[in-house]
């Protein structure tokens, strides 16, 4: 995972012209009705925001929806942020978007957008064994459509936790952290969703 | 053997599943674009500037409801104490009325018709008793009827 502010805590170091804060000072401010200090926490963080959402989503509109979705819950939700109390900012915002995937991702499973078919599973199966072109634009939309359509077959909670594990490649500790769930329910999460996925592998490809 | 075979198996599975999802993720610079539009922030700005309308007229919502309240409040408290007070009123005048008489419905002797007994003939009062005089010009008349016979 991206480290980029963890360790951002050189506070009101002078830097000439502007000022740098700490992502805390700036939530402090920014909970005190600083509109500058916000503007700043969204500018330093939307990539990580952008880039955990690109891991479970496809669509550039719905990676910017999740953005959003994520820094307004945060703008309404700095009031409760305490540092010294709970997780830094960086991580405080990543469960955050993690938890926004998480309702998008139940948001498309209850829409039933997954029309995966025989035909798409022989394109995948092609696209995956290197048989057809992969080095293309085009080609590398399609074969993520497809897999995207496959993993739309899953649990949203399966695939949260493959998606973290295996795209993200987070380790069980730190999903344990971001999801609030136990070290073993996320081993055991893990295990029944590999075994959902190699069931839908086995229908599919 | 066989058990090897299904182990190679899942292991190929998990590769491809692994293979898939990696496939299905965005590339860094790909999420990066995503979010790399000079509007996204008014966007954001005009998204929480609905969230705080929204928000602000759910407490306004609560807000207006006060004055209803303080108009319905006192109907309904009149309403329940008027509902108590019929209720208690009628129980009033319900125990205040003599009590049903003890009629009964002896059958009539040519068993034709029901006659209504008074409550003296199942009463222990003594105004309501027979006296000894009453029984025995009872027996007397029995016995002349007879005689008569």
């Amino acid at each position: 995972m991206e480290k980029t502010s963890d360790n951002f805590d050189f506070a009101m170091v002078d830097t000439g012209d502007e000022e740098e804060c700490s992502d805390e000072s700036l939530a402090v401010n920014a909970s005190s009705g600083d509109e500058a200090a916000f503007e700043q926490l969204f500018e330093r963080h939307r990539r990580r925001v952008a880039r955990i959402a690109g891991r479970f989503f496809n669509h550039s509109e719905r990676v910017e929806e999740v953005v959003q979705d994520v820094f307004t819950k945060i703008y309404f939700a700095l009031d409760g942020y305490s540092a010294e109390r709970g997780p830094s900012f960086a991580a405080w915002l990543s469960r955050i978007a993690i938890n926004s995937c998480y309702d998008q991702l139940r948001r498309i499973r209850r829409r039933a957008e997954s029309s995966f078919t025989e035909e798409d599973g022989a394109a995948v199966r092609a696209r995956l064994s290197g048989r057809a072109p992969a080095n293309d634009m085009e080609s590398t939309v399609i074969t993520r459509d497809l897999a995207q359509k496959l993993l739309a077959r899953l649990s949203p909670d399966d695939r949260m936790v493959l998606t973290l594990l295996d795209a993200q490649e987070m380790s069980v500790s730190d999903i344990a952290e971001l999801t609030g769930w136990s070290v073993s329910k996320v081993k055991v999460r893990a295990h029944r969703a590999r075994l959902a996925l190699r069931r839908v592998l086995i229908e599919f490809l | 053997m066989l058990s090897r075979k299904k182990h190679d198996a899942q292991e190929e599975l998990d590769r491809i599943g692994r293979e898939v999802l990696r496939v299905a993720a965005m590339s860094d610079e790909e999420s990066d674009e995503a979010v790399s539009s000079p509007f996204l922030l008014a966007r954001l700005r005009a998204r929480i500037a609905a969230e705080n309308e929204r928000r602000e007229m759910g407490t306004t919502a609560w807000l207006s409801l006060i004055p209803v309240l303080r108009r319905a409040i006192p109907i309904m408290i009149l309403v329940t104490l008027s509902a108590v007070g019929a209720s208690w009123y009628i129980q009033s005048v319900r125990s205040g009325e003599q009590p049903a008489t003890n009629i009964g419905l002896y059958p009539d002797p040519r068993g034709e018709r029901m006659a209504p007994i008074s409550a003296c003939a199942i009463s222990t009062k003594d105004e309501c008793s027979i006296s000894t005089e009453e029984v025995l010009a009872t027996l007397v008349n029995g016995e002349r009827q007879e005689a008569q016979k």
